[in-house]
C-alpha cells in the first residue's frame, strides 16, 4: 500500500517537473540569449558558452534615441500604478452599488455590465480611437487610465460584486445603527474585509497594464512616452542593424517586476479568487 | 474570510420593485454607479453606436466619413476572401486551443492540489509563460524552435525522425505553432482552477472514498460538478479572449498574418484594414460582425451551461 | 435613457465629423522662411539605436554651427514609423524635419501634408548643387520638389563572394539577362553543399518585380494603375516557381525570414548565396556573415535586365521633407542643407541610411580612414552607377506598402499551391485596383 502511494507521488512529481522544464525553457533561453553575442542569435540552446557578454545589458540600458531604458520602465510603472489605483477605486464603488444598494433597474444594469465583459474590444476600437484623437489624447496616458477610472473593466467589477455579496449583511446593519450611511459602510466595513479581492484586482491590473502592447501601439507615437512592450520593439529595425542582445536583456529586466509581484503575492491571489465564490 | 456562502447566479437577481425603494437608496445607488454609467455611455455604449454608424461609411483618417450604406458589409460577404480566411483561422484557433488549455489547466491543478511539496514554486513556474508570452523576444524564440532547422526538428532528429520541415513557415502548420504558444500559457487558467478546487469540501471526498469510489469516479461525480461554475467561467473567458486574440499573431507574423494568411486572426485583419490601410469604415463593419459572432457564441455557451453547470443552491 | 445615449452619440459623431472637416481642410498656406536658423525643431526618422546615436552627433554639430537652433531627434523602428505617419499627419503632430522615403511620400504630397521646397532651393537656403539630377528627381511629385534626398539606395544583386568562389562557378557580371541569371544560379547550385541554396526567392519581393518590369521596358505604375500587362507578371511568377522547382532557391517556408531583420535573412545566415539587397543593407549583411564565419565579403552586381543597355537597378531615396504646417521653416531648411552638404555631418553619419547624396560628402567619406570598407565600396558602386546612368527612377503612388504585402501574400499562396498562376495574377491586379485608388 505504501509503495503504491509513493510510486503515484513519484510519477506525479516526475510529470510536474518535466512540465515545469518545458514551461521554464523559454525563460531560460531568454536569459541565456541576453548574455549572448548578437551574432549567435538564432541558436535555440540555453547556454551562452563562449559567447558570453554583458554588452546586451549595457546597450539595452542606453535605450532608444537618447531615451534611456530606465525611462520606459518608469513610464510602464507610472501607467500601471495609475491603472491600479483607478481600477481599485472605480470598480469597488461600482461593485458596492450592485452588491449592496437596491436601486431601480439594478438587475438590468448589472446584466449590461456583464454584457460588456463579452464585448469584443475591437468593436469600439475605431470610434474610441477617433474620440480620443479629437480630445487630443494621442501621445498622452489618458487613453490608458480614463477607461479604468470609469470602471470599464467589468471582470473586476464582477469579481468584487461576488466578494462583497459574501460579506454578511448584519455587519452593514450594525454600522447603520451606529449612524453610518452607505459611504461609511463602504469604507469602514466592506473595503477592509475585502483585502484578498482588492489585492487580486491590483495584481492582475498591474500585470495586464505592464504587458499591454496594443494600447500603446495605437496611442503612443513619441518615444519618450513609450512603455516597455513598445520600446522593446524598437530594438528590431528591418532597415539597419537590430540590437538582439539589447532586446533580450531588456526583456529579462522587464520581466522581473511583474514576476516579483506575482511571487510575492501569489498566496493572496489564490485566496482572493477562491473566496469570491466564482461558483455562482 | 472562510465563509463561502453560495449565491445564486447573477442573472437571477430580481429587479427591485420601485415602491419599496426609497428615493435616497435610489440616489445613493446611482451616485456610486456614476463613474460606471459615465464610462458605459462615453467609453463603451457611445463608441459601440458610433462604430455602427462608421460601418456604413467610407472613412480614412486623412478625410471625413462618406456615407456608403451597406457597401462595406456587401464587400465583406461577397468579395472579400480574406474575411472568410480570417474567420476560419480564428475559429480553428479557438476550437483547438480552448479545450487544450482547459484540460491542461485542470489536469495540472488537480495534480497539484493534493499537497505537493513546493506548490508555490510550481505555481510560479507555470504562470511565467503567461507573463512573457506576448513579447517580441518570445516571437524570435518561437521561430528558432519551429523553423526548418530549429530545435523541434533537432529533437525529432535525435528521436530518429529526420526532417527539415518548417512548422512556422509553412501555411499548413503555422497556426498550430500559435496554438501551442497559447496552450503554453495555461498557467492563468490553472490558478483559477486551483482556487476553485480548494473550495470543494474535503468531507465530500471522504464520504465517497468510504463508499468505495475510486479516483476516477470521485473526479467525475464530485470534482467536475462542484467545479462546473468555475469551468464555465474559464471557458467563457477563454472563448471570448480567443476571438480577440491579437498580440501573438501580430508579433510572430510581423503584422502580416502570414505565411499566406495562415495566421490572419480576425482582429489582425481588422487592425490591418483599419490602421494600416486606413479603411476605418470597413474596420468598423468588421468589428460589428465580430460582436454578433461573439454574442452568438456566448448565448450558446449560456444555453449549454443551463444543462451542465451545477450551482450549489440547486438553481 | 436610450434617447440620451443616442443624443450623446450623435454629438460625438457630429463633433468628430466637424473636427475632421477642419483637419482635412487645413488652415492657411505654408509658412514663410525667416531666413534665420535659430529655432527649435524636431527631426523624426526611423532606425535602430545605433543609427540614433549617429543622428545625435549630427544634431550636436548642427547646434554648434547655428547657435540658438535646437534639434530634438525622434526615432522609431521602420514599421512603426510608417504605420504611425498618417496618424500623426491627421493629428497635426508632424516633426518639422520629417524623414520620408520615395516609396511612401506620394499620398502625403498629394494631400498637401508637405510643404513645397522649390522656394528654399531657389533662394539658396538648401544647396542641392552636389546632388545628381536623377537623384533629386526622386523627390519631385508632379513637378514640385517635396523631399530633399539625403540617402539613396539602389537594389542590386548581392552575393556571398566566398561561397560563390567555392562552387567553382564564375563571378556574376553586370549585364546578365534573366535567362543567363537562371543558368548561373544552376551552375552555382551544383557546387553548393546540402541545405545551402543558390538564391532567396525574389518572386514575392515588390522591388525585384520592379526591376523585372523596368528591365522589360515597361512601366511599373501608370498614374493610379499598374503600368504593365498580366502576361509579364505571369512570366515573373513562372520564372520563380521554376527556379524553386529546380531546387536553386530556398524553400517557400523561408519567405517570411527574407523580410525580417537583416541579420536573420537566409543570405546573412549562409542558407542562401545570392539575393537582391539595397546598397545600405549590404554592409549589415556582411557583418552578420563574417561574425558567423560564413563569408568575408558580400559583393554586388547590377540586377539582371533584358536589355543590358537598359538599367534595371531601381533607385529609391530616403530624404527629409517639411510639413505644410511647420512654422520653423528656416531652421528646418538649414538642417536639411546641413545634413546633405556638410562634410562633418557626413563623416558622423557614415551614410547610415542610404548613400549620402551630396558629392562633397561622398568624397569626404571615401577619403576618411575611419569609414568602414563596406560603406566605401557602396559609395563607389553608387558613384559608378550614377556616372554611367545605370539607374532607373520610379515614382511610387500611394498604396505601395499595401501592395507590397499583398504581393508577398499572393506569391506565398502560389508557392504553396493554393492558387494557380492565372489566379495569382488576377489577385494581384485586383489588389492593385483597390490599393492604388
Amino acid at each position: 500500500m505504501i509503495s503504491t502511494v509513493t510510486r503515484a507521488q513519484f510519477y506525479r512529481h516526475l510529470l510536474l517537473i518535466s512540465m515545469g522544464v518545458v514551461m521554464f525553457y523559454p525563460l531560460a533561453w531568454m536569459l541565456g540569449a541576453s548574455f549572448r553575442d548578437d551574432s549567435a542569435i538564432g541558436d535555440p540552446g540555453v547556454w551562452p558558452g563562449a559567447q558570453f557578454t554583458v554588452s546586451g545589458y549595457a546597450e539595452g540600458w542606453r535605450g532608444v534615441s537618447g531615451v534611456g531604458f530606465w525611462r520606459f520602465l518608469l513610464n510602464s510603472f507610472v501607467v500601471a500604478a495609475f491603472c491600479v489605483a483607478a481600477n481599485l477605486l472605480a470598480c469597488s464603488l461600482t461593485a458596492y452599488a450592485f452588491a449592496r444598494i437596491r436601486f431601480r433597474f439594478r438587475g438590468l444594469l448589472f446584466a449590461l455590465m456583464l454584457a460588456t465583459l463579452m464585448l469584443p474590444h475591437h468593436v469600439i476600437l475605431v470610434p474610441q480611437y477617433v474620440l480620443f484623437r479629437e480630445l487630443g489624447w494621442i501621445d498622452t496616458y489618458f487613453p490608458f487610465v480614463v477607461p479604468k477610472l470609469l470602471a470599464t473593466d467589468a471582470f473586476f467589477v464582477f469579481l468584487l460584486v461576488q466578494f462583497f455579496r459574501a460579506i454578511p449583511k448584519e455587519l452593514d446593519e450594525a454600522a447603520r445603527i451606529d449612524g453610518c450611511g452607505h459611504l461609511g459602510i463602504f469604507f469602514r466595513i466592506i473595503l477592509p474585509l475585502s483585502k484578498p479581492a482588492l489585492a487580486t484586482t491590483a495584481i492582475f491590473t498591474f500585470i495586464y497594464s505592464w504587458n499591454d502592447f496594443f494600447t500603446p501601439l495605437i496611442y503612443l507615437t513619441e518615444p519618450e512616452l513609450y512603455t516597455v512592450p513598445l520600446a522593446l520593439r524598437a530594438f528590431i529595425d528591418t532597415t539597419s542593424n537590430s540590437a538582439f542582445g539589447a532586446l533580450f536583456a531588456m526583456s529579462v529586466l522587464s520581466l522581473l517586476p511583474v514576476l516579483g509581484i506575482f511571487i510575492a503575492f501569489q498566496r493572496l491571489l489564490v485566496e482572493g479568487i477562491s473566496t469570491t465564490g466564482l461558483r455562482g | 474570510m472562510t465563509a463561502t456562502i453560495q449565491r445564486p447566479p447573477p442573472r437571477a437577481v430580481a429587479p427591485a420593485r420601485s415602491h419599496s425603494i426609497s428615493r435616497r437608496e435610489n440616489l445613493a445607488g446611482y451616485l456610486f454607479l456614476s463613474p460606471w454609467l459615465l464610462g458605459f455611455v462615453l467609453i463603451t455604449g457611445g463608441p459601440v453606436l458610433a462604430s455602427l454608424y462608421l460601418s456604413f461609411t467610407d472613412y480614412s483618417v486623412l478625410g471625413s466619413p462618406d456615407w456608403t450604406g451597406t457597401e462595406n458589409y456587401e464587400e465583406m460577404l461577397t468579395s472579400d476572401p480574406r474575411f472568410w480566411t480570417s474567420l476560419s483561422v480564428t475559429m480553428t484557433y479557438l476550437l483547438a486551443s480552448v479545450p487544450l488549455v482547459q484540460v491542461a489547466a485542470l489536469t495540472l491543478a488537480v495534480l497539484m492540489n493534493r499537497g505537493v511539496r513546493g506548490l508555490a514554486v510550481y505555481r510560479a513556474v507555470f504562470y511565467i509563460p503567461s507573463l512573457i508570452g506576448g513579447s517580441v523576444a518570445i516571437a524570435i524564440l518561437w521561430t528558432a524552435v519551429f523553423a526548418g532547422d530549429g530545435l523541434l526538428n533537432g529533437l525529432l532528429g535525435a528521436a530518429g525522425i529526420r526532417t527539415d520541415y518548417s512548422w512556422i513557415g509553412t501555411p499548413d502548420t503555422a497556426l498550430w505553432t500559435l496554438v501551442v504558444l497559447n496552450v503554453w500559457q495555461f498557467g492563468a487558467a490553472m490558478i483559477i482552477y486551483l482556487a476553485g478546487l480548494r473550495q470543494i469540501p474535503a468531507e465530500l471526498y471522504e464520504a465517497a472514498t468510504v463508499d468505495g469510489a475510486g479516483p476516477a469516479r470521485r473526479f467525475a461525480h464530485i470534482t467536475l460538478p462542484m467545479l462546473s461554475p468555475v469551468i464555465f467561467f474559464n471557458v467563457l473567458m477563454n472563448v471570448v479572449g480567443a476571438f480577440q486574440a491579437f498580440n501573438t499573431a501580430y508579433i510572430v507574423s510581423n503584422g502580416t498574418g502570414g505565411p499566406a494568411d495562415a495566421t490572419l486572426f480576425y482582429t489582425l485583419y481588422l487592425y490591418q484594414r483599419g490602421f494600416v490601410d486606413f479603411d476605418m469604415g470597413y474596420a468598423s463593419a468588421l468589428g460589428w460582425v465580430l460582436l454578433l459572432i461573439v454574442a452568438a457564441a456566448v448565448a450558446l455557451l449560456f444555453a449549454i451551461s443551463r444543462r451542465l453547470v451545477f450551482y450549489g443552491d440547486n438553481t | 435613457m436610450r434617447s440620451t445615449i443616442r443624443g450623446r452619440t450623435s454629438a460625438i459623431a457630429v463633433s468628430a465629423v466637424a473636427s475632421l472637416a477642419l483637419v482635412a481642410c487645413g488652415g492657411g498656406g505654408p509658412a514663410e522662411s525667416t531666413g534665420e536658423v535659430n529655432e527649435a525643431i524636431t527631426y523624426a526618422f526611423w532606425g535602430s539605436p545605433a543609427r540614433a546615436e549617429k543622428v545625435q552627433k549630427i544634431t550636436d554639430l548642427f547646434e554648434a554651427r547655428h547657435p540658438g537652433a535646437t534639434v530634438t531627434a525622434d526615432v522609431a523602428d521602420y514599421n512603426s514609423y510608417v504605420e504611425r505617419l498618417t496618424v500623426r499627419a491627421a493629428g497635426g503632430g508632424l516633426a518639422c524635419a520629417l524623414g520620408v522615403q520615395s516609396t511612401f511620400i506620394a499620398p502625403y504630397a498629394e494631400q498637401d501634408v508637405l510643404r513645397p521646397l522649390d522656394d528654399l532651393i531657389a533662394n539658396g537656403e538648401i544647396d542641392v548643387s552636389g546632388i545628381p539630377p536623377e537623384v533629386l528627381d526622386a523627390g519631385r511629385i508632379d513637378g514640385t520638389q517635396y523631399m530633399i534626398p539625403t540617402g539613396t539606395f539602389s537594389r542590386l544583386l548581392a552575393y556571398n563572394a566566398d561561397a560563390v568562389a567555392s562552387t567553382g562557378a564564375p563571378a556574376p557580371t553586370d549585364d546578365m539577362t534573366w535567362a543567363q541569371y537562371a543558368d548561373w544560379l544552376r551552375a552555382i547550385q551544383r557546387g553548393l553543399p546540402e541545405g545551402v541554396y543558390a538564391s532567396e526567392i525574389e518572386g514575392s519581393n515588390m522591388f525585384s518585380l520592379t526591376s523585372w518590369v523596368v528591365g522589360h521596358d515597361a512601366r511599373m505604375f501608370d498614374g493610379k494603375r499598374l503600368g504593365f500587362d498580366r502576361a509579364l507578371l505571369a512570366e515573373w511568377f513562372e520564372f520563380w516557381l521554376a527556379r524553386t522547382e529546380e531546387g536553386v532557391t530556398v524553400p517557400p517556408a523561408m519567405i517570411p525570414e527574407q523580410s525580417g531583420s537583416l541579420e536573420l535573412t537566409p543570405l546573412a545566415l549562409g542558407k542562401a548565396v545570392v539575393a537582391t539587397r539595397d546598397i545600405p543593407h549590404i554592409p549589415v549583411t556582411e557583418q552578420a556573415l563574417s561574425a558567423n564565419g560564413l563569408g568575408s565579403t558580400v559583393a554586388s552586381v547590377s540586377t539582371p535586365s533584358e536589355d543590358p543597355a537598359r538599367p534595371a537597378n531601381v533607385l529609391g531615396t530616403n530624404g527629409i521633407a517639411i510639413p505644410a504646417d511647420c512654422d520653423e521653416v528656416a531652421t528646418a531648411g538649414g538642417f536639411i542643407d546641413f545634413f546633405v552638404g556638410d562634410v562633418d555631418a557626413a563623416l558622423a553619419f557614415q551614410s547610415d541610411n542610404g548613400i549620402v547624396t551630396g558629392s562633397a560628402a561622398q568624397e569626404a567619406l571615401l577619403a576618411d580612414p575611419s569609414t568602414p570598407d563596406g560603406t566605401k565600396r557602396s559609395i563607389e558602386t553608387f558613384r559608378e552607377l550614377t556616372a554611367s546612368g545605370d539607374v532607373a527612377t520610379t515614382t511610387y503612388p500611394a498604396g505601395l506598402s499595401t501592395l507590397t504585402t499583398e504581393l508577398r501574400r499572393i506569391y506565398q499562396e502560389l508557392a504553396f499551391r493554393q492558387t494557380s498562376v492565372d489566379q495569382a495574377v488576377d489577385n494581384f491586379f485586383t489588389a492593385a485596383e483597390r490599393a492604388l485608388e
